[in-house]
């Protein structure tokens, strides 16, 4: 068992952002992240937990959340539709999905309805906890297989091209970070490698996410329209 | 005898003309008509019997071959204007004289006669040589007893009534047995033609034997001499042998269009024709006309009696249907049939067809023809539009039966690709989680104490990622062979990173650019589960500050090296005591996937070696 975090001294962090939000229908799994939030350096009533969409919901209307962690399986529904509208009241929100499976498609959907990032269950709690004080931080988890898809998914601005014409298009930066990603390059070797600073790296992760969630928004409006639902 | 038949038919025929003749208004009238043997050509004195005309001295004068003469005497007439005289035939050949004056003779008067009888002449008679009062036509006559020799009708009246009553006589005489002849001949060369074609269509052959055997009938009625034979007699054996041969052929033709099997009447038939024609060949000369009446009537009656037997093939009522053409033919028959028995005087002869008989053959001739080309072609036309009918049928079905066979085969391919899946899960499953599972089992059982929840959690962690190994082989994710060892290890890398970064641990990767040989999807997982464990051992264990990764790659093998710089162990004595799960587990995924697994450890740190060769180029 990893334990090394726990030695860390949580008191001397910065004001956490509060309330935290957990989605999770498992009870058992509701009380390692709360241990996990815990060990982070959260109070426990800083902690709202919701087994389902709708308590979710419930939840949200009585407090206004900084942080959610939210899982895709949920007894009422799918955890998608939950993120869309937590990114939608916020667009600066931190939301981290916990799903149980890897499914490359789900995680994808998730980041594009706006998710912040990502962490599989099954992961050790050591990962679980990097995963959130990385959203925390203001970072953007990201996978390198998730960099791939983006690389596929999203074009790539040409260097003298207006950006409005694209405004889902990747910059040139951007798309050198996604394939350093890609390769298995952490946040910190890339800062390393393109001599720029972390958060700086983060931002472009975020700003990333964003131009996805764009194109799905675009693709969602592009539909709409070609049905006759838009003008 | 046909001659006697063609006269008897004339006698109803020129009756009319008879009596039209009588009406005249310048009154010609013929006074007598006598005749007289003459064995030495000169006009006899003697002898002279009345006769009416048409005469056959056969009759008269039994046995008597060589000359005759015949003698009519007639008065009237109406002085200048001329008179015209005509004869229907003279048997076999001979002269006319007007009073001395000769006005025609045939080219030959000896054998081979020249064949006048049934070639009907008109003369105009010349008025110098006319008496006032009674002349007299003399009219020389040269035949052969077996021939019915004779005085075909005379005719004396105006140029215009003769010339017209010699028309209507060659029209009877002889256009019409041209044009059956020409007709014969047409159908026996057609047929003979589409039986050569089709030499087994029986009835096309027997069809175009009948024809030609009946124009060689009907070459009687044309020729104008016996050419190619020498004399007459040998001509009419010729002629009545023809006829024996088209009873035979047309029996054998009804036969073989009837889809008639009677193989003794057959046998029967050719014997009879055999007989016949031997019959008529052989026949003494003086005895031939006889003979060839015999065998005239028996040809006949044969035929008749085919004709007859035929109907009741055509008509009876029978379960299967009915042949249309069969009718047809029958039909024919039938017409044929009852003018034959006019003609042999066995019924009545009530609308006078029996001397139309030729003609009616030469009908039923034409209508045979077309019966049988329109039927065959019928047939054909029905079995080509059948045939069409039946290979579209048979396309269909093929398609049908294709596409049912393929539906099938792909239905069991489906069926079997999914059973080899669930086996090849079931077996991994077996294999992979199962081998973890007992190996635990074993573990718990033969710990002495309780185990830690450490140890028990570990063995968890095994199995959850035996489980996740297996999950990832079985979806799109796990079934894909990175592209370069780099792509391979992307993950690992990132996700180990952050969490030795975040521990303070030093972490180098070394990964080669290419694969060098082709790795399956397999031991692209079981290398990333291996140094995925080996990686939490050195997180959990080491107690290093550096971890490096390094992925070598040669021709067709790999080299996994995962080495640190921690406090190492004893090697043999984990192993001995059988207490670390993840070595255990590690060394049979090597196994699994066909990997050399090493560890070495020591005062400076642990080495962890997997060398892996790829299975095949494959993968």
């Amino acid at each position: 068992m990893l334990c090394m975090v726990d030695e860390k001294p949580s008191a001397s962090r910065p004001a956490l952002p509060a309330p935290v939000l957990v989605v999770e229908d498992e009870p058992l799994l509701q009380q390692r992240l709360r241990g996990v939030l815990l060990s982070l350096g959260y109070e426990a009533d800083a902690l709202l937990f919701a087994a389902s969409l709708a308590e979710a919901r419930t939840c949200l209307l009585a407090h206004p959340v900084a942080l959610a962690l939210v899982d895709l399986h949920l007894p009422d529904g799918d955890g998608r539709t939950l993120i869309s509208e937590l990114r939608e009241k916020d667009p600066a929100l931190g939301i981290l999905v916990v799903s149980a499976w890897s499914n490359e498609d789900a995680i994808l959907g998730a980041l594009r309805a706006g998710a912040t990032g990502y962490v599989l269950k099954e992961r050790d709690d050591i990962e679980v906890s990097l995963s959130i004080r990385s959203v925390l931080r203001g970072g953007a988890p990201i996978d390198p297989f998730i960099a791939r898809r983006i690389l596929e998914l999203l074009p790539s601005a040409e260097p003298m091209q207006a950006a409005s014409t694209h405004d889902n298009a990747l910059t040139k930066r951007e798309t050198q970070i996604l394939q350093l990603v890609a390769n298995g390059l952490t946040n910190r070797e890339i800062s390393e490698q393109t001599f720029v600073s972390r958060s700086t790296v983060d931002t472009h992760i975020k700003h990333i996410y964003r131009k996805l969630a764009v194109s799905s928004r675009m693709a969602a409006v592009r539909a709409a329209r070609s049905q006759g639902l838009l003008p | 005898m046909t001659r006697r038949l063609w006269a008897w038919c004339l006698l109803m025929a020129c009756w009319l003309p008879a009596c039209a003749l009588a009406q005249h208004r310048c009154d010609l009238r013929i006074v007598s008509v006598q005749a007289a043997r003459s064995p030495d050509g000169t006009r006899p004195t003697r002898g002279w019997q009345d006769v009416t005309l048409p005469d056959n001295w056969g009759a008269r004068w039994p046995g008597y071959n060589g000359t005759a003469w015949y003698r009519i005497e007639w008065e009237g007439g109406c002085g200048k204007e001329s008179v015209a005289l005509g004869i229907d035939g003279i048997a076999d050949a001979g002269e006319v004289f007007v009073n001395d004056d000769m006005l025609w003779r045939d080219a030959s008067l000896v054998e081979p006669l020249s064949r006048s009888w049934n070639v009907p002449r008109w003369w105009l008679l010349p008025t110098s040589g006319l008496h006032d009062g009674v002349n007299t036509i003399w009219v020389l006559v040269v035949g052969e007893i077996a021939l019915s020799p004779g005085l075909g009708r005379l005719r004396l009246g105006d140029a215009a009534s003769v010339a017209a009553a010699r028309d209507r006589a060659q029209w009877r005489q002889r256009t019409v047995y041209a044009i059956n002849a020409v007709l014969a001949g047409m159908a026996g060369l057609l047929f003979l033609l589409l039986w050569a074609l089709r030499p087994k269509e029986h009835a096309y052959g027997w069809f175009a034997l009948m024809s030609l055997c009946w124009l060689a009938y009907l070459s009687t009625y044309l020729a104008a001499s016996p050419w190619p034979w020498t004399d007459s007699l040998s001509r009419a054996r010729f002629s009545v042998v023809a006829l024996v041969g088209y009873v035979l052929c047309a029996c054998m033709f009804t036969f073989s269009f009837g889809a008639q099997r009677l193989p003794w009447a057959e046998r029967a038939l050719w014997l009879l024709a055999v007989v016949g024609t031997g019959v008529v060949l052989l026949a003494p000369s003086d005895a031939l006309n006889g003979w060839l009446d015999n065998v005239w009537r028996g040809s006949m009656i044969v035929f008749l009696v085919n004709c007859l037997q035929f109907q009741w093939h055509a008509w009876r009522p029978r379960p299967s249907v009915r042949q249309t053409t069969h009718r047809l033919l029958a039909l024919c028959w039938l017409v044929l049939s009852v003018s034959g028995l006019i003609v042999l005087g066995l019924a009545p002869d009530v609308w006078g067809v029996a001397r139309d008989w030729a003609a009616i053959n030469g009908l039923v001739t034409i209508t045979l023809v077309m019966l049988l080309l329109s039927g065959q072609l019928m047939q054909q036309m029905r079995m080509v539009e059948g045939f069409n009918q039946e290979l579209e049928h048979g396309i269909a079905s093929a398609r049908v039966e294709l596409t049912q066979t393929l539906a099938r085969e792909h239905t069991q391919m489906l069926e079997h690709a999914k059973l080899q899946e669930r086996m090849h899960i079931a077996h991994d499953l077996h294999d992979g989680l199962g081998s973890s599972l007992v190996r635990s089992m074993a573990l718990v059982e033969q710990s002495p104490g309780p185990l830690t929840n450490d140890r028990v959690l570990s063995l968890f962690k095994v199995l959850r990622d035996d489980l996740r190994q297996l999950i990832d082989h079985g979806s799109s994710a796990g079934a894909i062979v990175p592209d370069t060892p780099v792509q391979w290890a992307a993950p690992l890398r990132h996700r180990f990173t952050y969490i030795l970064d975040e521990m303070d641990v030093t972490s180098a990767w070394h990964i080669a650019a290419q694969w060098q040989g082709h790795p399956s999807a397999l031991q692209c997982l079981g290398l990333t589960r291996l140094a995925e464990e080996a990686l939490s051992n050195v997180i959990k264990h080491s107690q290093t500050c550096r971890v490096e990764v390094e992925v070598q790659t040669q021709p067709g093998r790999l080299t996994l090296c995962i080495s640190d710089e921690g406090r190492g162990f004893d090697v043999e004595a984990v192993q001995r005591a059988g207490l670390s799960v993840g070595m255990r587990s590690m060394a049979a995924r090597a196994q699994r996937m066909g990997a050399t697994f090493k560890v070495d450890s020591g005062a400076d740190g642990t080495v962890v070696t997997v060398a892996l060769e790829y299975h095949s180029p494959q993968m």
